[in-house]
């Protein structure tokens, strides 16, 4: 120590200083001399104490591994706080991932519709409106719907801008009563089989899940919009006579489906019973699930889509002429 | 060749650990439970000195020398004060704050003089123990401040504090021991 200070730059210590100091520490050893003699020998220390079995088995533990006790358990620790760092780290990785993958494939999903229907601006605003009415969280999936629908939603309130009939494949077509329909609400959810259906499609099926834990009803008639102009229109039924599907069965037999919690079930909707426009923008399946409306969308192929399948379908024709 | 040497030494050292804990385990709870009162606390006293004993084995020669005798005696003495503080609830911080280190107020060098000496051994005897470990460690034992400061587990900055303390409080019993002692 005392070299470390001439080192360091300090005072150079004098004669003086270093008897000083000599000095000292002759005291202290005198004083921890006559301190150490009125300490009893180790033998009888030991009759008067005997050492705890914890002690015994921490300083067992201190003299197998030489003090490397407490680094053992610092390791531990270490280990633990790391594992937890490394867990958190791929936890946010996921949570990051998971947000950027639905951030992705939600703005692809609202450029889809924004862009087929030329409403891109009504868009923004019927999304304000939609906040404005739908329930929060249980309806958020609804306003994302609406909002990708190309801004229906904005007419919601206000049908009266919308002819209460539209003419559609050569017959007048009702309004929807329901402009804005969510397609999940809570723990009901529907979906359509394929959002893109093929022209050539007999049916598409819509399934109607119950995540909830009790058992919802909901009727088999699932009615067909098609939405025009801004608007959800009710496509008509054609008269049911030879119109029935394939096998003989309609699927559109009438009545109420009791879902058990956790169950799903599909509904086929034959497309001959319907006069369908294969251009309209989009269509949407309503079924009605313990009395309220839940719409699931879709459209058909554009030409573009089906370009081979349609000239393959048109060098036939020819052929056959 | 090095890896045998140092898996020798690392032997060595664990051996001689054990040799010096079998020596004098007893002898340093007595010394601790003289401070503390309490056996389980002088045991947990005992157990922390011979934890930092693992740090500074280098310090060790003969297991069974006076000299380990007087820096086991040191060790224990200071983990006992140690845990007298905590008992006391007194923090490493609080030390730094009241009462900041005043060398230039240190006149004990003025004291330290051959016709002085007995009354520097009482003053010593007479000395709180928090103070006197130290000193011991200073003096008998050579350590510099850093290896102070791992041995008590604080700060190098507050082992010079603690020594400054230490001398103001020697400068003033001895001050009042010759003083008292010229005036008879």
């Amino acid at each position: 120590m005392r070299e470390d200070k001439r080192k360091d730059g300090k005072e150079q210590k004098t004669s003086g200083e270093v008897q000083q100091e000599e000095l000292l520490a002759n005291a202290f050893q005198a004083c921890m001399e006559e301190q150490l003699s009125f300490i009893p020998p180790e033998r009888e220390i030991s009759r008067m104490h005997t050492f705890s079995p914890g002690f015994n088995a921490a300083m067992e533990e201190l003299c197998r591994t030489k003090g490397k006790l407490k680094k053992h358990e610092m390791t531990r620790r270490e280990f633990v706080f790391g594992f937890n760092r490394i867990a958190a780290c791929i936890l946010l990785m996921f949570v990051v991932g998971g947000v950027c993958v639905g951030g992705y494939l939600l703005s692809e999903h609202s450029l889809t519709g924004a862009g087929s229907s030329g409403l891109a601006e009504s868009t923004a605003e019927s999304t304000e409106e939609t906040a404005d009415l739908a329930v929060p969280e249980e309806e958020t999936t609804a306003a994302q719907d609406s909002t990708a629908s190309g801004g229906q939603d904005a007419n919601s309130g206000a049908d009266a801008e919308f002819p209460a009939e539209k003419e559609f494949m050569g017959s007048m077509i009702p309004l929807a009563e329901e402009q804005s329909i969510p397609s999940q609400a809570g723990n009901v959810k529907t979906l359509v089989s394929s959002p893109v259906l093929d022209r050539a499609a007999e049916s598409f099926k819509v399934t109607i899940g119950n995540l909830s834990e009790t058992a919802v009803s909901y009727s088999t008639g699932v009615e067909l919009q098609v939405y025009l102009d801004g608007a959800w229109y009710v496509v008509p039924e054609k008269q049911r006579e030879g119109l029935d599907g394939a096998d003989g069965s309609s699927g559109r037999s009438e009545g109420i489906v009791e879902l058990e919690p956790g169950m799903a079930q599909d509904e086929e909707i034959w497309l001959a019973n319907y006069d369908l426009d294969f251009e309209a923008e989009k269509y949407r399946a309503v079924v009605y699930v313990d009395g309220k409306p839940f719409g699931s969308e879709f459209w058909f192929e554009d030409l573009e889509e089906g370009l081979e399948e349609a000239l393959e379908s048109t060098l036939d024709n020819t052929e056959r002429q | 060749m090095l890896l045998y040497l140092s898996m020798l030494d690392t032997q060595e050292e664990k051996d001689k650990f054990t040799e010096v804990y079998e020596q004098h385990q007893h002898f340093c709870w007595y010394v601790a439970y003289q401070l503390l009162g309490d056996a389980h606390l002088a045991e947990d006293a005992v157990q922390d000195a011979f934890l930092a004993l693992t740090r500074h084995l280098d310090k060790i020669e003969d297991a069974e020398s006076p000299k380990t005798r007087k820096f086991l005696l040191t060790i224990v003495k200071s983990k006992a004060v140690d845990i007298l503080r905590r008992q006391h609830g007194e923090s490493s911080v609080d030390e730094l704050t009241t009462e900041p280190a005043a060398p230039e107020e240190d006149m004990l060098s003025a004291y330290i003089t051959k016709e002085n000496y007995n009354h520097l051994i009482s003053c010593i005897l007479e000395l709180d123990e928090a103070y006197r470990v130290i000193f011991e460690y200073k003096y008998v034992h050579q350590l510099s401040d850093r290896e102070i400061a791992q041995l008590l587990d604080i700060t190098p900055k507050l082992v010079n504090v603690r020594y400054f303390r230490a001398r103001k409080k020697l400068q003033q019993m001895l001050e009042k021991e010759v003083t008292g002692h010229a005036g008879r």
